[in-house]
């Protein structure tokens, strides 16, 4: 992907980002295939800026938020933090760094220790960064009281909350240590629709209070197309389109991302919808053709879908597609 | 209907239903299974059976005597009265009768079965220990660093530290000592220096991978479940020197096994939830992670094969004293007590019969107590997590 | 379509009244608290809302799935057809289920046995309520799955549920739930567990299957986008009663209870974009531990004091629409339109 023409000072660009794992067969477990679950992938998140990154399951955006906080190995490309090359960084070396890019998990139930109460799992970062036990009640309650919760709970324990009180406790927690940076994996997805618009609302007033960047990770193009500046679109491990958020949804140049699109039931009847026929579901056992990952389900592959290498074009500023085909009708 | 205002983020939320500690929670759920509470009462008991057994029957003048001889009452059944012409004054029971009647010494039954349950608590108790100790040592460690390599140099500083405390052990306190020490210093070094660079032959040598910590510590199970364990406490307990410690220390070692199993089960697990990657991801300790963070949800299986271990290990002790392997007298244990009045079973039945019963009844208890734990425990416990 | 929407003779599913409590404890949960909805031929028919509101365990209740202790059928009645279904035995409950009333639910990867193959699950689906050759059988089973769009439905057949993507085995169970020709399919979000390109492949799967075999439909979901597209006519469920009913443009154009125009205020798209979005304050009540009155008062935009005390009685709009909240329907004859 051709650099992205932002102004300097991303807090996180990730280029060329790989992670294959090996497919064992046989008795002596030999190597016969790898599963391409991130195949060169590019990120570029600014100042208080947000980032979607949007694809369905199994195509490697989970991967991805986990190769970004080293919580798995990476196998290629690099990581930067504010300039500073963090991919080869040991554990030692990551320590300090680990406070300034934090995570908010998809799923509140698993998300915060059973046995732990409040006040010791926030307290967790706290301690991180040095901080004494008797500051902890007031760091708490300004913690608490900033995603909308009262102090006084501090003392529960997690399965007292419902799903989106514990939602809230979860970015209380990562915000305990003062990151930069806060990677959201579907952070909405597991709680009701009413409760959304609660946390969407207080991640938006975080960042602008804070002054945070997000790397927002879902599979909802509603939320993503409300709440983010620039858009992501992943297929089977590779970006088949980026761009601002209002182009890439006003005009997606991308066939998968006009499918995306264009199966999202919105709640409006009357504007009777004609989905789109998709041929057979995505065989992820296969390993993927040549040249476009995509040409097996897209309704207008040619042969020289596989044969021309799989490049990014073009298509209007700051927006890139992987498709030679929809580039050229599109491109100005 | 006009635009909506602006809705404050702070939107004080607080869990209507009334605060609930888990353990009341527990405690709610523990309490429909009646055996079990039966069980626990019975459990409480015995701990307090057994204390003031201690007490009362410890120092050189206790209150109640368990070896003081008598040849004289030699043979009394339970609630017999003593033939107090024949006595002294000092050697008068307590209470004017002897509870339990008195063994083929003249020895008040009741006193040394109080004097056995302390050394069947005791034994129980810290048995387990050991063997929870080291269960949840190994387990916790095969379960968290499972695919990590150990590597020669591991093997080598393993090896050290072993001869090293293998040697302390048995009487060559000063170069045990010092291997270990030594052992220790070196992998320090090595670390400093060749964890990652180095590029000598022997460097390499050394970093070789052998396998994985999983499979190591998995095998050592294996290996130590192929020995018949009683047989394998017995050959120990009979080549050691005769003491309760050893005694104890021997059942630990050989019943660790199970536990390891269960922690390993559930470390691998819970290190996939959110939480323990939170934790990584905020920069927590390795150590600490596995300690504070985890291992509390890893213990319920643990308490439960706690409790029913504690159980067999008053079932082992009371075997090995029946067949003479266990506390030597004149101390007396429940086993002890046992063994001593086979011989007059059908003289004397309650020789045989008291202690029997207590065995029985203490080891049903505990059973049904570990059991009550693990209804509770496991199930409701999943489906919060 | 009857505009008047009253009790016809088509009605083929009548719920009224229904309570289902749950004992926990010392704890009384009001899961289903006097609901009452009805489902005529040929119709789809939404049951909406978040998680808690009651409407799985109605559902449930309809074809007798309710554990009862803890669980307990406290009063209503549910109509089948002309038959009492709460009044029925677990002998006649078994002749309706699979054979008129049908059931979907929403885990592909748990609703079907691992260890058995795709045919002899649907196999088992068809012989427990019609007798056939082994043959017979086999064949009708992959009819069934070319009907429900299963591509190689012969090898499929003989295949085991690992071996098959999300989406198609959610449609290995929509073929079973047909195998008998129901007359109703209860369907419990059996889309949520699926990515939203395979959820658009299986809406318009149902909606052809109900176009060509003329079944009723009872769709259960929390997904506004979906109700908009499959529903004909909409209940919206809250805390254990239904709170506003009508048809489906109806109650997105113009609903009339806070609780529906604040789901849908709620909703992000990116037309909303740079705005704030509406979220209603505070959380769903527990079932054990309810407000008193109308319980979506302590979050209502529009509550006043009668709201705490009285329970509010379904307000009639006309054409089938109701709404349970008297306050809108005062304001209703000063007629203020509705604008999202």
């Amino acid at each position: 992907m051709e650099p992205i023409t932002q102004k300097n000072g991303a807090v996180l660009h990730v280029e060329g980002l790989k992670k294959y794992f090996p497919i064992r067969k046989g008795f002596l477990q030999r190597v016969v295939d790898w599963v391409k679950a991130v195949d060169g992938v590019d990120v570029w998140v600014g100042p208080r800026q947000t980032l979607g990154l949007v694809g369905e399951s199994g195509c490697g955006k989970t991967t991805v938020a986990r190769l970004i906080l080293r919580l798995l190995e990476k196998d290629a490309g690099s990581i930067r933090y504010k300039g500073n090359e963090i991919g080869g960084f040991t554990d030692r070396q990551m320590k300090p760094l680990r406070k300034e890019i934090q995570v908010v998990f998809q799923d509140p139930y698993g998300s915060l220790n059973p046995r732990m109460t409040i006040a010791q799992s926030i307290g967790e970062g706290l301690r991180i960064l040095g901080i004494g036990k008797s500051q902890w009640p007031d760091r708490l309650e300004t913690l608490l009281r900033g995603v909308g919760m009262s102090p006084d709970i501090a003392d529960r324990y997690p399965h007292e909350f419902s799903g989106g009180q514990r939602q809230r406790i979860g970015i209380a927690r990562a915000l305990s240590v003062e990151p930069s940076l806060v990677i959201c994996d579907e952070p909405i997805s597991a709680l009701d629709v009413s409760i959304q618009a609660q946390i969407i609302n207080l991640l938006k007033d975080l960042q602008d209070r804070l002054g945070l960047s997000y790397l927002f990770i879902s599979h909802d193009l509603n939320v993503v197309g409300y709440l983010c500046n620039t858009v992501s679109v992943m297929y089977r491990g590779r970006i088949v389109e980026h761009g601002p958020a209002e182009a890439l949804f006003d005009a997606p140049a991308h066939p998968y991302t006009r499918n995306l699109l264009a199966a999202i039931p919105e709640p409006e009847p009357g504007k009777k919808k004609d989905w789109p026929s998709i041929p057979e579901e995505a065989d992820t056992g296969l390993s993927p053709p040549a040249g476009c990952g995509y040409q097996r389900q897209c309704p207008h592959a040619e042969d020289r879908c596989e044969s021309e290498p799989d490049r990014f074009v073009r298509v209007g500023k700051d927006h890139q597609v992987r498709c030679w085909k929809t580039a050229g009708k599109d491109s100005r | 209907m006009e635009e909506h205002p602006a809705e404050q983020t702070v939107v004080l939320d607080a869990p209507t239903a009334p605060k609930r500690t888990r353990f009341q929670e527990f405690w709610l759920l523990f309490r429909e299974n009646r055996l079990a509470i039966a069980g626990m009462c019975i459990f409480f008991l015995f701990f307090l059976v057994a204390l003031t057994g201690l007490v009362l029957t410890s120092g050189n003048r206790p209150v109640l005597n368990p070896s003081l001889v008598r040849l004289e009452e030699k043979l009394r059944p339970p609630l017999a009265r003593p033939n107090l012409t024949s006595l002294r004054p000092g050697e008068v029971p307590l209470l004017g009768v002897y509870l339990f009647g008195t063994d083929d010494l003249g020895r008040d039954v009741f006193a040394r079965m109080l004097q056995g349950a302390w050394v069947s608590l005791t034994v129980g108790f810290v048995a387990v220990g050991i063997s929870v100790l080291v269960g949840i040592f190994m387990g916790g460690i095969a379960g968290y660093f499972g695919h990590s390599p150990v590597r020669i140099v591991h093997l080598l500083l393993a090896g050290l530290i072993l001869a090293g405390g293998g040697l302390a052990a048995s009487g060559g306190w000063r170069i045990g000592a010092f291997l270990t020490a030594a052992a220790g210093v070196l992998a320090v070094w090595l670390k400093r220096r060749y964890a990652h660079r180095g590029s000598a032959p022997w460097t390499i040598a050394l970093r070789a991978k052998t396998f994985n910590v999983d499979t190591l510590i998995m095998r050592l199970v294996d290996i130590m479940l192929c020995f018949p364990s009683f047989f394998l406490i017995l050959t120990v307990v009979a080549l050691l020197p005769a003491s309760i410690y050893n005694i104890m220390i021997v059942i630990g070692l050989t019943s660790w096994m199970g536990t390891t199993r269960f922690v390993r089960a559930e470390f691998l697990s819970l290190r996939e939830q959110d939480f323990v990657l939170a934790a990584r991801a905020l920069g927590v300790d390795t150590l600490r992670i596995i300690f504070r963070h985890m291992m509390p949800n890893a213990v319920a299986p643990v308490l439960v094969s706690a409790t029913i271990g504690i159980a067999g290990a008053i079932l082992t002790e009371a075997g090995l004293s029946f067949l003479g392997f266990g506390v030597p007298p004149p101390h007396a244990t429940w086993g002890n007590i046992l063994s001593d009045g086979k011989q007059f079973i059908f003289d004397a039945p309650w020789l045989t019969f008291i202690p029997g019963v207590a065995i029985l009844i203490v080891v049903l208890s505990f059973n049904l107590f570990g059991e009550g734990l693990r209804d509770v425990l496991n199930p409701k416990l999943r489906e919060r997590h | 379509m009857d505009p008047a929407g009253g009790n016809r003779n088509d009605t083929l599913l009548s719920v009224r009244d229904l309570c289902v409590y749950f004992r926990t404890g010392d704890a009384l949960a009001r899961a289903v608290d006097g609901v009452g909805y009805e489902i005529r031929n040929h119709e789809t028919v939404c049951l909406v809302g978040e998680s808690g509101c009651g409407k799985t365990v109605s559902a449930l209740s309809i074809l007798g799935l309710i554990p009862q202790p803890p669980g307990e059928i406290a009063g209503g009645a549910i109509g089948f057809d002309g038959l009492d279904l709460l009044g029925l035995d677990e002998a006649g409950l078994q002749q309706i289920r699979g054979k008129r009333i049908a059931m979907v639910f929403q885990e592909p990867l748990t609703s079907l046995n691992p260890v058995f193959t795709i045919g002899d699950q649907i196999g088992e689906a068809i012989k427990v309520h019609r007798n056939g050759s082994d043959q017979a059988v086999r064949q009708r089973g992959i009819r069934l799955l070319k009907d429900v769009g299963i591509p190689s439905a012969e090898e499929r057949f003989d295949a085991y549920p690992h071996q098959l993507s999300g989406g198609q085995r959610q449609r290995v169970m929509i073929a079973m739930a047909l195998s008998c020709d129901p007359d109703l399919i209860i369907a419990d979000e059996p889309t949520t567990a699926l990515d939203v390109t395979v959820q658009a492949q299986i809406l318009k799967l149902f909606k052809s299957l109900q176009q060509h075999r003329g079944m009723a439909v009872l769709y259960i979901t929390h997904d506004l986008g979906v109700v908009a597209h499959v529903a004909d006519r909409v209940y919206v469920m809250y805390a254990g009663i239904i709170v506003e009913q009508g048809f489906t443009d109806v109650i997105f154009h113009d609903p009339r209870h806070p609780y529906t125009q604040a789901l849908l205020a709620s909703l992000p798209t990116r037309l909303k974009r740079g705005k704030r979005l509406y979220s209603i304050p505070g959380s769903v009540p527990n079932p054990a531990y309810k407000p008193s009155g109308c319980p979506f008062h302590p979050r209502c935009r529009h509550a006043v004091q009668s709201c705490r005390n009285d329970f509010p009685d379904l307000c009639d709009y006309g054409s089938g629409h109701l709404a349970r909240c008297p306050v809108l329907f005062e304001e209703k004859t000063k007629n203020v339109p509705w604008s999202r």
